[in-house]
């Protein structure tokens, strides 16, 4: 059952940027963000409402819509050959957003899925769950006889364990969690490489929450997919996420392996979020949380967008707009740090040449 | 901060709710049987006292929003009582409502909702003052409302004053909806999830907002919430619900560190909590491909939905999915057993009139500390 996760890159994001057109110029709601999410790998991307976060993902999935542009980038996705009888002439990358209609039909689904966060508008109301599943395969296999995509959607449904006899249920006589299961299988009929969950989870109860958590984990050791979790809620991304990227009015602001961002945050807005959760252990210290709110993107602050919040603001945030760069790591410890980046001044040893304060969460913890 | 204290039980509770029930009738037509209904809540009890936070937890549909309405009388109680001041509440009609509210006043979830688009902030603000009699001149009522915009951080006030809600941001709203409830100098702030809909960075401020509020005014809270952690930073006292029963309460700190009820430790070992990643990386255990931290929390039932309201199962509501339940949890709820230090629990696992729970109580009781909840620690499992 246990498929080896398969190393090496599958998606590559560059320099793309969305802009929403409207009649008092645009807004720009993703601004110049690049990762890299490798195989099976699970990568966060976490941020407030406003930050772009799920801009961002239905970008890469080519579902945005008018208002919304893209204006630059490039999502080069790296395809793996399947079966063994295909020939390995497409090791190269292709880019998503070149795609023609066809191709984007084929794209979508086999090789990316999404998990949308409300289960019930997500849901067609009007059929019931074995008839949105197998829609999806014939869909993309014509071919494909009813009874056999009945037996997959059977099979679909077992591996988020729901029963059978749900297969006649409409959306509305399942709950919450059930539904964003059923979501979950949807997204899994045709195995593809990676999945998109905006959210998947906001709206349900811890308990629910957890256990889905818990069939997400155990589906991917099974199948080896990616997932680009997006959240708002670090402390979640913290347990489940390989890679967590922190997205702040419409810019990456750093993004680093999980364990080193729960560790060494960087950047004064995740030491910031990092603080803005209660603990259940540990002493109970009172906690200032981030002070003021996040900028509207219409007028987004100069410089670093976050300077008005941030306590360490010093001349150069205010006209200088911060670039993500890989973080040098200190003397004596070369391992600390490797492959994150912070797009922050005060790592910047021309602008700040003492470098940051010593301790950023003295701001956070009295 | 203020350190957890257990609440001093000789300080009398400024609002009581004493075995409150509430059923939502259903209206369908059924002509043999008896009438349908929701079983929202079942025996619901707490006190509020000045200058206490009680937190009150559970999933959605536990009937925690119930029970803040009902203190708020925005329902009537299908049995029980509530007692302000130590007087029982008989509020019936307009006129003793409003007296009644005057002194109990709600803080709702959803700031985005609970304010009228069409209205200013000065609008919002002015209503109670000049309801429950407290501005006597046009310019006291302008300097009541800069006041109670200051108190609640909206500064400068001139500047929010004239600002229709679309003008402002999740959190200036809810902080006006706070005003507007302080505006009637309540001595009872009842808080129905005020933080959930809002962003995470600015939820904490809302919070320390909130206990300042307490500490300064020596106001009674009612803290609603699904989420644990926030209890146990805010309130000083935590009462978990369950399908419309209370099941555990207490100090938070002690119902947090030492949750007794299965359901408690359900909560608790699903709740996020990154302190568990920090053990696992200690150990090195954790290679992520089978991320065992996320399994091992899971349910020990198949099943994680809450039971039906309209037709609950009998005796603890909790049986269908608890792991120790046994056959006396099926026909009747257990009464409260006393823990010691104001932590008392609704479980037939302790309490010592029970004999045939016998065996298994020891074996609960010798679980240390450490381990509860019993499947939510990896790290404790590969010491």
């Amino acid at each position: 059952m246990v498929t080896e996760i398969r190393t090496g890159t599958l998606l590559e994001i560059k320099h793309m940027s969305v802009d929403y057109a409207s009649t008092r110029g645009s807004v720009h709601a993703v601004n110049d963000v690049n990762f890299t999410i490798e195989r099976g790998q699970i990568f966060g991307l976490a941020g407030e409402s406003g930050s772009g976060k799920s801009t961002l993902a239905y970008a890469i999935a080519r579902l945005l819509q008018p208002p919304a542009v893209v204006t630059q980038g490039q999502v080069l996705y790296y395809p793996q050959r399947r079966e063994a009888g295909e020939t390995s002439k497409d090791e190269r990358a292709v880019d998503v957003l070149a795609l023609n209609p066809a191709q984007l039909r084929a794209f979508r689904w086999r090789e990316l899925s999404i998990v949308f966060q409300s289960a019930m508008n997500a849901l067609n109301p009007v059929l019931d769950i074995g008839t949105q599943i197998t829609d999806v395969l014939h869909a993309h296999d014509p071919s494909m006889s009813a009874e056999r995509a009945r037996a997959r959607a059977v099979e679909l449904l077992q591996m988020v364990s729901i029963a059978a006899d749900r297969l006649r249920s409409y959306p509305h006589e399942l709950s919450g969690g059930m539904r964003q299961r059923a979501m979950i299988a949807i997204a899994l009929a045709l195995s593809p490489e990676i999945i998109i969950m905006d959210e998947p989870t906001t709206a349900l109860d811890v308990v629910v929450q957890r256990d889905i958590l818990a069939q997400l984990m155990r589906l991917r050791h099974a199948f080896g997919f990616s997932v680009i979790f997006i959240t708002h809620d670090l402390s979640l991304l913290l347990e489940i996420a390989d890679t967590i990227a922190i997205m702040y009015a419409g810019r990456m602001v750093e993004m680093g392996a999980c364990k080193d961002l729960q560790r060494s945050p960087r950047h004064p807005y995740t030491v910031g979020l990092l603080h803005s959760f209660p603990t259940l252990h540990g002493p109970r210290r009172s906690l200032t949380g981030i002070p003021g709110s996040p900028p509207d993107l219409r007028s987004v602050p100069a410089g670093c967008a976050f300077h008005p919040r941030c306590a360490f603001a010093f001349t150069a945030c205010h006209t200088i707009e911060p670039t993500l760069l890989p973080v040098v790591p200190p003397a004596g410890i070369p391992s600390a740090g490797q492959g994150s980046c912070v797009a922050c001044h005060l790592y910047d040893a021309e602008l700040k040449p003492e470098g940051p304060p010593r301790s950023l969460e003295s701001e956070h913890v009295n | 901060m203020s350190t957890n204290t257990a609440p001093s039980t000789n300080e009398t509770p400024v609002l009581e709710a004493v075995h409150l029930r509430k059923e939502f009738p259903l209206h369908t037509i059924k002509l043999f049987g008896p009438q349908q209904a929701v079983h929202a809540v079942e025996d619901a009890s707490l006190a509020l006292r000045p200058g206490h936070a009680t937190a009150l937890v559970g999933e959605s549909g536990s009937g925690k929003t119930t029970v803040a309405r009902l203190l708020a009388r925005l329902y009537a109680p299908t049995a029980g009582s509530i007692r302000y001041r130590e007087e029982m509440v008989r509020a019936r009609g307009e006129a003793a409502l409003r007296s009644y509210r005057r002194h109990v006043q709600m803080v709702f979830q959803d700031p985005f909702s609970s304010l009228n688009p069409m209205h200013t902030v000065r609008y919002h603000l002015s209503r109670p003052l000049r309801i429950y009699g407290h501005a006597h001149s046009a310019a006291e009522e302008t300097q009541l409302i800069t006041s109670l915009l200051e108190r609640v951080n909206l500064t400068p006030a001139e500047q929010f004053i004239s600002k229709f809600p679309h003008q402002l941001s999740g959190g200036q709203r809810q902080r006006v909806a706070i005003a507007r409830a302080l505006a009637a100098r309540p001595s009872v702030l009842l808080a129905d999830e005020p933080v959930s809909m809002l962003d995470v960075s600015i939820r904490l401020d809302i919070l320390n907002l909130l206990a300042r509020l307490k500490e300064e005014e020596n106001l009674a809270l009612l803290f609603i919430t699904h989420d644990l952690a926030s209890a146990r930073y805010f309130a000083e006292e935590t009462q978990v619900m369950y399908a419309g029963q209370m099941v555990e309460g207490g100090p938070s700190e002690e119902v947090i560190q030492r949750p007794q009820h299965p359901y408690t430790q359900l909560l608790l070992s699903a709740a996020p909590d990154p302190d568990r990643f920090g053990s696992v990386d200690q150990h090195q255990q954790d290679d992520r491909k089978g991320s065992p931290r996320v399994q091992t929390v899971l349910p020990a039932s198949g099943s994680v939905e809450l039971p039906s309201l309209i037709t609950p199962p009998g005796g603890c509501r909790f049986h269908p999915r608890c792991p120790h339940a046994m056959p006396v949890c099926r026909q009747q709820f257990p009464p409260r057993t006393e823990l010691g230090g104001g932590h008392w629990v609704h479980c037939f696992l302790y309490g010592a009139e029970n004999a045939q729970s016998g065996e298994v109580k020891g074996e609960i009781r010798r679980m240390p500390p450490g381990s509860t909840p019993p499947k939510g620690r990896p790290s404790k499992e590969n010491e």
